[in-house]
């Protein structure tokens, strides 16, 4: 009773602090999930120079077999036909000297003529692509190029210095891959660096020191593994004056995968406002100048690395370094960045203690998911729910219709290419709380409940754009998945006021 | 003002203040807590500040639509486990 005539008592003055203290708290909670949504610190992947941003602990999912099966007889990937950039430029110069359908496939000579036979569907595609679509995309930049002229100017910035570095090998790895070609002579180096090369303590410190070296050039993930010939390209080796078939070489008995993942506000207004260049330039500089570095010390070394420098496929050769796993769309899955990822490689003669590939559950997420292949405009992603059955030069993989997929980059605008696949998995996340909270519960779940979850969610509470958005108009409206980021936007900064495709209506 | 150490020092302290006030409120309102009741409040509690902070994350990550759509999917079985905790928490012990 004398408590009361005082005022508050002591207990009811911490009972009400208790209550304020939720209000508080849960205040508090609030503004820092918001901050953590806005933080530029989950855009991972460029962070630090020292490897720290490679977070996932591998060890705990790693297999002793690799995550896919051979089905079949192997054959090595086509460089002049598999390889669409190579197969459309030559397809194009056949056009260009008059071949026509009527003329028949066999007129376009080897080794076209045996692929087109075996994908006749592919044949319709590329004549589709360079009598329909690209002069139509040549009209539509006409009209609309100013709209995305910020970010072509953006992505050519990096795109640019791919002509100057690094020099391209002018002769056969058993020469170029000891020695060092560079635009400036003064620093081309026609004979070994060293004649020996310098040993190492073992082949675990080869592979610390070359994984350290890799991040400090800009990987942000690197793995190491031995180099398997069935992902070797089977003719026209880089250097090589033979445009013919060839064996790998014998000093090619490793190979160092890394990648670097593109920027995160920028892949996300995929595919209009996206570009490659910038993963393909930062992942280029890391493989090249580690190769760069191997050869000082007097390992023959080559780098395989983005836009098409490459005697090998470099996404099969990062799951066996145990750096992912192949999703439905092809790309590499990686635990840190998703599907945001470009990869290039280094083969070597380095002995190092090679990492064992991992398993962490995207392919029973990827044959539930689809969203991929939803989203894609060009319907080149497999909808099948499981790889079984379909056959890729010998693996099991997801098909994938390159000439599809080729034919939407040609009819997009701003910078070439697409990438929506890789922007909408729901993989592809940034480094927040939140994401990182669903993608352990999901990896960790043995039921599958959280997977299914998970892919609910991504397809019912985040917005997309309808899959013909995407298209030109009047179909579609040139659409990205998310709107361009401010510092891409050309009515921000420029004093013009371009025709707006995405608009719409 | 969200980040860093002393907002992580504040939050630490508001815990200690609902910890003194939630046993106080528990003997007032004739609770009779054990350490299975006290697991389940502070479960729940947490239930109730993700379901808060899922939201703002993803306004955050300028995903407002994402936001406003799971804000029910957390906040209806958070009302539930709510109501199911309180009805658990005046609960008689066994003797």
């Amino acid at each position: 009773m004398e408590e009361k005539k005082q005022g508050l008592s002591r207990r009811d003055f911490l009972k009400t602090s208790g209550l304020v203290a939720v209000a508080v708290q849960v205040a508090g909670i609030g503004g820092a999930a918001l901050a953590a949504g806005k933080d530029k610190d989950s855009y991972t992947g460029y962070e630090s120079w020292e490897g720290e941003q490679q977070t996932f602990n591998r060890k705990k999912y790693e297999i002793d077999e690799v995550p896919y099966k051979q089905v079949g007889e192997v054959r090595r990937p086509g460089r002049y036909t598999d390889l669409i950039f190579i197969r459309a430029g030559i397809f194009m110069q056949a056009l260009a000297n008059g071949w026509t359908k009527e003329d028949g496939i066999d007129a376009l000579g080897e080794p076209l003529a045996s692929w087109y036979k075996e994908h006749p569907d592919a044949l319709d595609l590329d004549i589709e692509r360079e009598t329909v679509i690209m002069p139509n995309a040549a009209k539509d930049h006409a009209k609309y190029d100013d709209y995305f002229s910020l970010a072509d100017a953006y992505a050519f910035g990096w795109e640019d210095i791919f002509a100057f570095y690094p020099a391209e090998p002018t002769a056969p790895p058993e020469v170029s891959d000891f020695t060092i070609t560079h635009i400036n002579p003064g620093m081309t180096y026609e004979e070994p660096i060293r004649e020996t090369p310098l040993p190492f303590k073992s082949k675990d410190h080869a592979a610390e020191l070359v994984k350290k070296i890799a991040h400090r050039y800009g990987a942000t993930i690197v793995g190491i593994t031995k180099l398997n010939p069935d992902f070797l390209y089977d003719a026209g080796l880089r250097g090589s004056p033979d445009p013919g078939p060839f064996e790998k070489p014998e000093h090619w008995e490793y190979a160092i995968v890394m990648g670097v993942p593109h920027e995160w506000e920028q892949v996300l207004s995929n595919p209009a406002h996206g570009t490659s260049y910038d993963g393909y330039n930062r992942v280029r500089n890391a493989s090249a100048r580690l190769a760069s570095f191997l050869k000082f010390l007097g390992y023959p070394s080559r780098s395989h690395h983005p836009p098409f420098h490459y005697d090998l496929v470099v996404p099969p050769i990062a799951v066996d370094a145990g750096l992912g796993q192949t999703g439905r769309h092809g790309f590499t899955i990686i635990p840190e960045t998703g599907s945001n990822i470009r990869l290039a490689c280094v083969t070597t003669n380095l002995p190092m203690t090679v990492d064992k590939p991992i398993d962490f559950g995207v392919a029973e997420f990827c044959n539930d998911c689809k969203i991929c292949a939803e989203q894609c405009p060009s319907g080149a992603i497999s909808f099948e729910d499981s790889p079984e059955g379909m056959v890729i030069r010998g693996y099991e993989h997801w098909y994938i219709d390159t000439a599809k997929c080729f034919n939407f980059w040609q009819q997009a605008m701003g910078p070439l290419g697409c990438r929506l696949c890789l922007t909408v998995c729901p993989y592809t996340q940034r480094s927040t709380w939140l994401h990182n909270v669903a993608k352990v519960a999901d990896i960790n779940d043995p039921t599958g409940l959280v997977n299914d979850s998970l892919i609910y969610m991504k397809k019912n509470l985040f917005e997309a754009p309808e899959v013909t958005e995407y298209l030109r108009p009047p179909d579609g409206r040139f659409a990205g998945y998310r709107e361009a980021p401010e510092w891409l936007d050309v009515t921000n900064w420029f004093d013009i006021n371009p025709l707006n495709p995405q608009i719409g209506g | 003002m969200f980040q860093g150490e002393l907002f992580w020092m504040v939050m630490g302290a508001l815990s200690v203040l609902i910890g003194i006030g939630a046993t106080m409120w528990a003997k007032d309102l004739g609770l009779k807590m054990n350490w299975y009741k006290w697991v389940l409040v502070v479960a729940w509690y947490l239930l109730l500040l993700l379901t808060v902070a899922s939201p703002f994350t993803l306004i955050g990550e300028n995903e407002v639509g994402a936001a406003y759509r799971i804000i029910p999917f957390l906040l209806v079985p958070t009302i539930i486990l709510g109501v199911a905790l309180w009805r658990v928490l005046k609960l008689e012990p066994k003797k």
